[in-house]
């Protein structure tokens, strides 16, 4: 091999194996459940391969090593034993493995100190439904953040078509079915900021239905509930007042002013998020500005209608009361 | 064989030589100048028979078949009236008034509708108004996508022929007599003279407006009586009703009429069956989130931007109307527009008839 070619094949390696790290990568789980998928990729690969090179060699033996081995390669048994005999073994303990490995059957269920969250899949957000130790329930949107160490039980539905709920960090992927509740269970190990993606195509921007998953020690996370669930800080009079006038209540929540919407996303604390529609955009005042002016190219077809008549003044006023939403 | 070919050659050769001949004679003749053009001359019988046979056949043959609503409406023949008291009367008279002379001598003269109406049919008196016709100086309807309209005008079109002056005077002049403001009281109000004369016919602060279809604008909005006029006057909102008058409105006169509407209390509640109000309101107050539909009271309420209208006391018809033109997309071009037309279609039949009556029957105050 010349010296660039082994160059740009050590580039593109690089480059691929990039692709591997980062807070939505399946190779960089920290969750059990993740963990344990990824010890049984990486047998299922090593093991794949050492298989592969064998058959490559018995491949290359018959056709051009000694005559002895090609006679030993025609015998019957060497197809008996490795051709039949040998995949139903392996594939049938990897099947059992597998099994005992991801605990099949088995659930988190048990945990009586449970953190329950409901989280709904819709086109192309998600509401997500937290239930406190008290019972009461508040919502938020388009990111979860859950306390290390504690398992969550999360309870998936969807509001229109199929999404799936996929957070690689820390568990497989689950489908959001419309008329059913699948819950998935999850535990975080460590604190940490993970990504999630919505894995089923549900239209137009289904590229665009992403979240954030943050694991909080969990000290942190009983501060962050007591935050998430209490209302609105004030801010900004001139811009509530205009965001109640342009009718922005009719279809979002702020809880403790008029705003009682639920049609779209509860923003109470919308500015405390990791980003914003969901995970579409970064978090800061360009991006509300941004969102207010052009939604329909950022998200085509979203549920949210054009605001085009709004002056770049209004837009801007708009844009501070919500980037003060903390 | 060989002969009947050679025939069949000569003949086709012969034919196009005629052609040809044809169309160079009428290229000299167009350009010779012997023919008379003058209106005052009229046509000859032949060139008559010729044209009305063509634009009777034209009709018959694109008028289409969809069924028409119903026609003996009072609302649709009320507003059709006053519509054509402004935009068809000064051509085609009406009854108790004469065609006028200058539009008499137009060739062909605009007849004089009465005895014409009877020769067509429903859906083609709609194309015809909606059309326009070719070469005859009749001309299209200039809202687009404003069927509602052009049928109000047929509704009243098929009534004309059995109408006397004293009726028409009643439908078409509206509440123009009503109430006249001296000069004194222009002064003291800010009432535009305009405003006695075409506003006032159909949009009058203390009478029921002629038609149901014509909206209440007492006690709207000013910001939102601008917009609305200034969008009619740009061609920007679609209507052969309101774009004519709007387009001779100029912006002093708009801001008057604007703040003297404004400046009216909002209409009185109409009788509405309690059911439907009942069913209204909760569409009103809360929406239906299941549809993706937001409560009306989010943009009309009492706290709403001035530049979005209020409902209070606008009648059933008008609601209804204006929400079928949204969700037919005839109200999309404005960016306002844009807004309530993607609102419009999340609602269902049910819910526009249940809103409609909230607002009529009292809501929204």
């Amino acid at each position: 091999m010349s010296a660039p070619v082994s160059k740009a094949v050590f580039a593109v390696a690089v480059f691929a194996l990039v692709g591997c790290e980062g807070p939505q990568s399946a190779f960089s789980g920290t969750a059990p459940e993740s963990s344990r998928v990824i010890f049984l990729t990486w047998v299922m690969i090593i093991g794949g391969t050492i298989i592969l090179a064998v058959v490559c060699g018995a491949i290359a033996a018959a056709i051009s090593g000694p005559a002895s081995w090609k006679r030993a390669l025609r015998n019957e048994r060497v197809i008996l034993y490795g051709g039949i005999a040998f995949p139903v073994i392996v594939l049938t303990l990897l099947l059992f493995y597998g099994f005992v490995l991801l605990r099949a059957g088995d659930s988190l269920v048990s945990d009586e100190n449970a953190l329950r969250v409901a989280v709904v899949g819709e086109q192309w957000w998600w509401r997500v439904i937290y239930e406190t130790r008290g019972g009461e329930t508040f919502e938020t949107a388009n990111e979860l953040r859950i306390p290390v160490g504690r398992t969550v039980a999360i309870e998936l539905t969807s509001a229109d078509v199929i999404h799936s709920f996929w957070v690689p960090a820390y568990a497989g992927k689950l489908d959001m079915i419309p008329g059913r509740t699948n819950t998935l269970h999850i535990k975080a190990k460590h604190p940490g900021l993970a990504r999630g993606q919505c894995a089923e195509y549900c239209g137009g921007a289904h590229a665009l239905m992403s979240f954030f998953v943050e694991a909080l020690p969990e000290d942190e996370f009983e501060q962050w509930i007591e935050k998430e669930k209490s209302p609105a800080l004030r801010n900004n009079e001139a811009g509530a007042r205009l965001f109640h006038a342009v009718g922005c209540g009719g279809c979002h929540t702020v809880r403790g002013t008029s705003a009682k919407g639920v049609i779209g996303p509860d923003l109470t604390h919308v500015a405390s998020r990791h980003s914003l529609a969901a995970a579409a955009l970064d978090n800061d005042e360009a991006a509300f500005q941004r969102w207010l002016r052009m939604h329909q190219k950022i998200k085509p077809d979203n549920r949210m209608p054009g605001f085009d008549f709004l002056s770049d003044e209004e837009i801007a006023e708009l844009a501070s009361y919500l980037g003060g939403l903390e | 064989m060989v002969l009947s070919r050679r025939i069949f050659l000569k003949g086709v050769l012969i034919l196009a030589g005629l052609a040809l001949a044809g169309a160079v004679g009428a290229v000299l003749f167009a350009y010779s100048g012997l023919y008379n053009v003058a209106a005052s001359r009229g046509h000859p019988l032949w060139l008559n028979w010729f044209l009305e046979t063509g634009m009777r056949r034209s009709v018959q043959f694109h008028s289409g078949d969809a069924p028409p609503p119903d026609l003996s409406d009072p609302a649709l023949i009320a507003l059709g009236a006053a519509h054509f008291q402004g935009g068809c009367a000064p051509c085609h008279g009406a009854p108790g008034q004469p065609i006028n002379p200058v539009y008499e001598h137009m060739l062909p003269s605009p007849p004089s509708l009465s005895g014409h109406v009877p020769r067509w049919e429903d859906r083609e008196l709609f194309w015809i108004v909606e059309h326009g016709l070719q070469y005859a100086g009749m001309p299209a309807w200039s809202g687009e996508n404003r069927q509602d309209e052009v049928w109000a005008v047929a509704a009243f079109l098929r009534r004309l022929p059995e109408m006397d002056a004293k009726t028409y005077q009643a439908l078409a002049r509206g509440n123009a007599e009503i109430e006249r403001a001296s000069a004194a009281q222009f002064v003291n109000t800010g009432r535009s003279a305009l405003h006695l004369t075409a506003c006032a016919r159909c949009h009058e602060h203390d009478a029921a407006p002629p038609s149901g279809l014509v909206p209440r604008l007492a006690g709207q909005p000013q910001t939102y009586l601008k917009r609305a006029l200034n969008e009619y006057r740009e061609d920007k909102r679609q209507s052969g009703i309101m774009e004519p008058v709007a387009a001779s409105l100029d912006e002093s006169q708009i801001a008057k009429l604007a703040d003297y509407y404004a400046s009216l209390p909002t209409p009185p509640a109409n009788n509405a069956p309690p059911g439907k109000v009942f069913a209204g309101k909760r569409i009103a107050l809360e929406g239906d989130p299941k549809r993706g539909l937001p409560p009306c009271e989010s943009c009309h309420g009492a706290a709403a931007l001035a530049d979005y209208p209020r409902l209070a006391g606008q009648s059933v018809e008008y609601i209804v109307s204006q929400l079928e033109l949204w969700r037919r997309g005839g109200r999309a071009q404005t960016p306002q527009g844009d807004l309530m037309a993607e609102i419009a279609e999340r609602m269902s039949d049910e819910q526009i008839d249940a809103v409609a009556n909230y607002y009529a029957g009292g809501g929204g105050r």
